[in-house]
């Protein structure tokens, strides 16, 4: 442990901290523009320098590693001439625009300037001129600005992994920038704008909408995907005008992605500003009401069937465990309907038949604990763009040489390194993971690729498992759960030191759902129930056919999230709906009362990610006039019921939930501080391992594969101006040889048909899909392909043909 | 005493065969029988010191690759010679390739390198070539390749031909040129010894510096380190140009007075000794010295550094009465502009606004208080920089400014030259 | 150098079967995940392929041939003066005046090539013939003044000579 004195004050630090990290520790600041704690050191800048005893020159605290004995001086006459001088230079041709740079006020260069800068220049000839490329929609570039840090250049060379940005030219005219004009291509490029110290890389949303100083800050955490990072919302007149991202060791570290930080104009779209009912009842027109009315309404509505007539389905995209909770309390204890479940896209729900726990539903190796990861299989996951921050996890670990191989139905768009893909046909999943057991187990395997597999396995210390959105969705998907279960469990990976088994829903707050029994067959804190109810898709068919005559929806839009769209359409017609939830739609607008609740960042919410950390988020603006939190909706309603919810405020609510569930006791954490990841019991062993056929079964037609999309896959995202400029949704992804065989050019149109349904949408030439298997999203509006699926029949078999036009 | 220069007058001195028979690949077959680290302690023992610039004594750069070490070493030799004045190893490369080659062979043998990299800039590219076939004769003959001189080692050589730049004559900036960045320095440490080429122990010498290892080899570091003076031993290849009647490339002792190497060798200053104005003595960073200096002064590394100067490179660049100091100084700073890499704030921004000062004050329009502001802004610059392409950008203002301001302020007040 | 400090566009350009080998050659000397060290080589190739200079087009080539991300090629090639961006007639000639050159009479030299060729530094001849750029030192000091022509040096210069060295040019 080398001691050095900095400033006078010694400290002990690990061998091979910098100075400036040393000088952290003491709480000293050091100055710097290029430096950032979580980017590769580049020492470009030159303002950290500091003066070193026995070092002829001053030395850059950024870089130079502390030794033993080493006295620092950060603020010497020496070090004071040295920053001066930088300044100057940094000045000499940064332009004279702060009034008008989005920067201003929160830029380093204006402090600093500020502290060491000449209140004068000295430098008299032309300032440099340096031309703009346009970035995109999410980044506004005013290069003259730019300091040449090459933060911007590390980020996507390291973090991102997308390589776009450098430095062109030399000297005085190297230029930062992707060197001409070109729509920057990671889901993490709102971060340049952040981690650019000067006004260069502005975020293109935000660009002249308000001054640093002029916006009110709260700290909130991301409701967009179940990573949970930690961001800030700057907000302004009652709107949320950005977000940023706060640090956060454990989770995020300081990046975001770019629907986290840009969906938020989504918030100002479509909303439910005041309680509907339809007068007269029934056929009538929804007309704005009092809350009183609309609520005797709805109890109304749902007092007039038995209580096994009404049914739940909660959305978990933008709901916090609260409204969760209340939820369930209200449909069981209130109403007495054990009907609900908030789980719209699962084919497959066997696995509600065994006492599963939150371990084996949730991750079990923290976001932390990833990059320690040697061997990561994914299975049916594209963590890039259904959790951007724990792919950066695994991402790391691929930088300090983890392998990855990955069982997909289609080649990723990944920056991982060292991927080795392995794309099946959609399906075949289950077979390729048994053959691999047995190959761990010590038979041969008969693909080499499956060989490769397991002997990578085999040889890992720490190995991971990640099921992703595809294969919790997957026909067999309680089977692919088992099986990644079982070879880790061959592989002794399930322990307390290192558990590898990890299931990551891209959704929002599924875990909450989870956690709080937003399913029909657990209560909350994974109690076995007694009387268990329908699951979603039982829901829907039983509201089609009659047997359920009231829908109770928690921001929930069965159109568009559900498996199964003319299901949905069906139920919706057939039966009453009572909507609660922040946005518009067509539901809404076919619904029999409409109550609006609010969106994340107008109500203190917790959210629980991946890991199971159940965090807070505290409201930044007010949302619409007459709009209320979706828990005290629920509350007001029991009020016209025999047995109403029993907590009146939000500090009573939580501590009903902490009682059901320890980990929601958020008395016991210190401010801003995140509860332990994945404090949860062990994975559950001995389930009986499913029968899969050895062979691939002969299949005709094509197959249609939906997967969520990163852009649209929440009803905030779905609503965000800005996301809709980069969504490629509402297109069929095809291998360009099936496209050729079709006569379909990209951009061409097709009409996919399944029986006497058809879906026509335009396409994507894509080589990453296989041939005889086409890709959509998870659509919304007329071209939903999920008008071709359904909850029982495994993936959909198609037949395209061309359209002219 | 020609020891680098030794062949280079004889014909076809570029071949195999007239390198071998006088001599050549003998030290190489000794330095594998000697062993490693008795190499290197001859190396040590000749106090050789590196030819590029910097001066750093080789034998210890030698001895700083790690043993041990897992990872593959590499050893680069700096052919970039882009110092203006410089041009003694351009000389080696086209006439005497194999004696080059056999260096390399001898040190990537003692530090255990068993791949090679001769970093040569671009604009030579006839010499490119004929150390091309200077290497490809070598591996024909087994001297390169998988079993060096039929002795079991390995060793392989490849030509990397740079592109215009000449902060790639800075090592680690050459590094990353042959990794295929663009040359922009590291930041030190780590040095190339520990860090270096692909993350691995690098060795990087001046090609003159190992065209001196097989006579070390051949004749004892004893022998060489006789030669010269204290602390410069050996032989230096100086490149006199400019305002002398004989320009060249002159190999003679360290230690020689400049006088001596001017009159004797170069055939004298253009028009006389009295009409010397000044020399730079190792290249155009190093700071001009004035006649009167020149007078006495001696060509070691100790002494030009006590006259406030550097040998460097060796390239002397002699300038006569009839040269404005201040449009020399302005050429010479248009230079550093073009070849800062751009990399860190003070070179960048520093040499621009140098090189425009300078234009202006050339030009006449200049002030008194910018001959100061100079000066300050060299002082921000030098020793804040990653590599020394900042310092270098400061030596010929400070040298010049010093040593005759009395031109520079005749800039401002009358607006042309004092010279002619 | 304003007018070195754009990337002109041509037509997409295609390596000669010759030249594809050549590149395999080159990858040949550099450790098998090292491939980004063929880069300089290949780029010095591609302009001798392409008629002397690298267009954007080019560049993204290259890029596409050796498998990087564009921007590594576009930072490389920008940043090495020899890697000509616009471009340049039969003739490139590069003239020296830096200080030993300038010492020894560069400006005559410059001056000469200026009247003999009728183009100004960084401009090309109509005909096509010549470009003319004034460089750094080009390392043959001790032979000032001296220029470069496409790859050779010409030393030990006077007026009079220049002349006839353009004059001799096939």
């Amino acid at each position: 442990m080398p001691t050095l004195i900095i400033d006078g004050k010694e400290i002990d630090v690990k061998p091979g901290t910098t100075i400036m990290e040393a000088a952290r520790l003491l709480g000293i600041y050091i100055p710097h523009f290029c430096y950032h704690p979580r980017l590769p050191i580049s020492g470009n800048c030159r303002m950290c320098l500091v003066e070193v005893e026995k070092m002829p020159k001053p030395v850059i605290s950024c870089a130079m590693p502390v030794s033993d004995g080493m006295v620092v001086k950060t603020g010497s006459e020496m070090v004071q001439k040295a920053r001066q001088g930088v300044l100057e230079f940094l000045l000499i041709n940064h332009p004279l625009d702060c009034p008008v740079c989005d920067q201003g006020g929160e830029c380093t260069l204006q402090d600093l300037a500020m502290k060491y800068g000449p209140d004068r220049s000295r430098y008299h000839d032309k300032k440099r001129q340096v031309p703009n490329h346009d970035l995109g929609h999410l980044i506004e570039a005013e290069m003259n600005r730019c300091i040449h840090c090459t933060r911007c250049i590390r980020f996507s060379e390291d973090i991102s992994g997308v390589e776009e940005m450098g430095a062109v030219y030399r000297g005085d005219h190297m230029r930062v920038g992707p060197f001409k004009d070109l729509q920057l291509g990671s889901e993490l490029t709102g971060n340049l704008a952040q981690l650019c110290p000067v006004g260069a890389l502005n975020l293109k949303p935000f660009h002249f909408l308000a001054r640093g100083w002029e916006l009110k800050k709260v700290e909130g955490v991301c409701a967009h995907c179940s990573v949970g990072c930690h961001v800030r919302m700057d907000h302004k007149d009652g709107a949320i005008l950005r977000v940023m991202a706060r640090r956060w060791v454990e989770g995020n570290e300081t990046w975001i992605c770019d629907k986290g930080r840009f969906a938020c104009d989504g918030l100002q779209e479509e909303r439910l500003e005041a309680p509907m009912i339809r007068v007269p009842p029934q056929q009538g027109a929804l007309r704005k009401v009092g809350w009183a009315e609309a609520l005797d309404r709805a109890a109304e509505i749902i007092k007039g069937v038995k209580p096994e007539e009404v049914a739940g389905l909660a959305s978990v995209a933008g709901q916090g465990a609260e409204e969760l909770y209340a939820f369930q309390d209200f449909l069981r204890q209130v109403v007495g309907t054990s009907h609900l479940d908030h789980r719209l896209r699962q084919r497959d729900f066997t696995g509600d038949a065994e006492p599963l726990t939150r371990a084996d539903l949730l991750m079990n190796t923290a976001l932390i604990d990833l990059p320690k990861a040697d061997v990561i299989l994914l299975v049916g996951s594209d963590p890039r763009f259904e959790t951007p921050l724990l792919n950066f996890r695994l991402r790391r670990a691929t930088q300090a040489g983890a392998r990855v191989f990955a069982i997909q139905p289609r080649h990723l768009q990944a920056n991982l390194l060292n991927l080795t893909e392995m794309v099946v046909r959609p399906g075949e999943e289950p077979r390729i993971l048994a053959a691999l057991l047995k190959a761990l187990r010590g038979d041969a395997a008969g693909d080499v690729r499956i060989a490769a597999m397991g002997e990578a396995l085999k040889g890992a210390k720490k190995p991971v498992v990640l099921l992703g959105d595809h294969a919790i969705n997957h026909p067999q998907g309680e089977a692919l759960r088992r099986l990644s279960v079982a070879i880790l469990e061959q592989l002794g990976a399930l322990s307390s030191e290192w558990n590898g088994f990890n299931r990551v829903s891209s959704r929002g707050n599924g875990a909450a759902a989870q956690d709080f029994g937003v399913v029909p067959h657990r209560g909350p804190g994974y109690a076995r129930l007694e009387n268990t109810g329908m699951n979603a898709a039982q829901i829907l068919a039983a509201a089609a056919d009659g047997r359920i005559k009231v829908l109770v929806l928690l921001g929930c839009d069965p159109l568009e999230e559900s498996l199964d769209r003319e299901l949905a359409r069906s139920a919706l017609a057939k039966a009453q709906v009572i909507y609660l939830g922040a946005f518009a739609s067509e539901v809404t607008r076919n619904a029999a009362v409409v109550l609006p609740g609010l969106a994340p960042g107008e109500k203190s919410m917790t959210l629980t990610n991946c890991e199971g950390r159940a965090q807070v988020s505290e409201r930044a603006v007010t949302g619409p006039l007459e709009a209320k939190e979706d828990w005290r909706i629920l509350r007001a309603l029991s009020d016209r019921f025999a047995a109403p919810l029993g907590y009146n405020d939000l500090v009573a609510l939580r501590k009903t939930m902490a009682g059901k569930d320890h980990r929601y006791d958020l008395t016991k954490l210190a401010a801003g501080e995140s509860p332990r990841a994945c404090d949860h019991s062990p994975v559950t062993l001995g389930l009986a391992l499913p029968q899969v056929p050895a062979e691939e079964a002969a299949h005709a037609g094509i197959v249609l594969v939906l997967e969520p999309s990163f852009h649209r896959d929440d009803p905030v995202a779905r609503r965000s101006g800005v996301m809709g400029k980069l969504a490629r949704e509402g297109r069929l992804r095809i291998h360009p040889g099936d496209a050729a065989g079709l006569r379909v050019a990209q951009d061409g149109l097709v009409r996919l048909l399944q029986g006497d349904k058809k879906v026509e949408l335009r396409v994507d030439l894509d080589e990453r899909v296989p041939r005889g298997v086409v890709f959509g999203h998870y659509g919304h509006g007329t071209d939903a392909l999920q008008e071709l699926c359904d909850f029982h029949g495994g993936f959909p078999r198609v037949s395209l043909v061309a359209l002219p036009g | 005493m020609k020891i680098v220069y030794k062949n280079i007058h004889l014909a076809n001195s570029h071949t195999l065969a007239v390198y071998e028979a006088n001599g050549g690949y003998r030290s190489a077959l000794k330095a594998i029988e000697m062993g490693c680290d008795e190499v290197i302690d001859e190396v040590k023992k000749a106090g050789i010191r590196g030819r590029g610039g910097a001066g750093f004594p080789a034998g210890l750069k030698w001895s700083f690759i790690p043993k041990n070490d897992p990872r593959p070493r590499y050893l680069c030799c700096n052919a970039d010679e882009g110092e203006p004045g410089t041009c003694k190893d351009r000389d080696i490369l086209r006439y005497d390739p194999h004696l080059l080659i056999e260096g390399m062979i001898i040190c990537a043998f003692a530090v255990g390198a068993e791949q090679g990299y001769i970093y040569i800039r671009g604009e030579f590219y006839r010499e490119a070539e004929r150390l091309q076939s200077a290497i490809d004769e070598a591996y024909a003959k087994g001297i390169l390749g998988e079993n060096v001189l039929g002795k079991g080692i390995r060793f392989h050589l490849a030509v990397h031909r740079g592109g215009g730049a000449y902060v790639c004559g800075e090592e680690t900036g050459l590094i990353e040129s042959i990794e295929g960045k663009k040359g922009q320095p590291r930041i030190k440490p780590p040095f190339p010894a520990n860090i270096g080429l692909y993350n691995c122990p690098t060795v990087i010498n001046n090609v003159e510096t190992l065209a001196s290892i097989p006579a070390i080899i051949e004749n004892g570091g004893a022998w060489y380190g006789a030669l010269g003076v204290a602390k410069s031993s050996g032989t230096k290849v100086f490149s006199v140009s400019g305002h002398v009647n004989k320009p060249g490339n002159y190999e003679v002792e360290l230690g020689i007075p400049l006088k001596k190497l001017l009159e004797e060798h170069a055939g004298g200053v253009r028009g006389g000794w009295k009409n010397l104005k000044g020399v730079i003595p190792g290249g155009s960073s190093s700071p001009i010295l004035p006649a009167e200096v020149c007078e006495t002064i001696t060509m070691d590394y100790d002494a030009i550094g006590k006259a406030g100067s550097m040998l460097g490179s060796g390239a002397v660049i002699v300038i006569d009465k009839s040269v404005c100091i201040v449009r020399a100084v302005a050429r010479l700073s248009r230079f550093y502009r073009h070849e800062s890499c751009g990399q860190c704030t003070p070179c960048r921004e520093g040499t621009g606004w140098l090189s425009q000062i300078m234009d202006r004050m050339e030009a006449g329009k200049g002030t008194h208080e910018e001959i100061d502001l100079l000066l300050d802004i060299c002082n921000n610059i030098a020793g804040k920089t990653i590599c020394a392409l900042g310092d270098a950008a400061t030596g010929p203002i400070t040298g010049a400014i010093r040593a005759f301001r009395d031109e520079f302020v005749y800039h401002v007040e009358h607006g042309r030259c004092m010279a002619g | 150098m304003n007018e070195r400090n754009t990337i002109s566009s041509a037509a997409k350009p295609r390596f000669s079967e010759e030249a594809l080998q050549q590149i395999q050659e080159i990858y040949k000397r550099y450790p098998r995940d090292r491939r980004a060290s063929a880069v300089m080589p290949v780029l010095h190739l591609a302009q001798r392929e392409f008629g002397g200079w690298l267009s954007r087009e080019s560049l993204d080539y290259v890029a596409e041939v050796m498998e990087m991300p564009p921007i590594r090629v576009y930072e490389v090639a920008t940043f090495y003066t020899m890697y000509n961006l616009q471009p340049v007639g039969k003739y490139h000639v590069q003239a020296c005046t830096n200080i030993s050159c300038w010492l020894c009479g560069s400006d005559r030299i410059m001056e000469a090539l200026k009247t003999k060729l009728r183009i100004k530094a960084g401009q090309t001849s109509e005909d096509k013939r010549f470009t003319l750029h004034e460089v750094e030192c080009l390392g043959a000091c001790v032979n000032a003044p001296m220029i470069q022509i496409n790859d050779d040096y010409y030393e030990n210069l006077t007026v009079d000579k220049v002349a006839e060295i353009i004059d001799r040019l096939p």
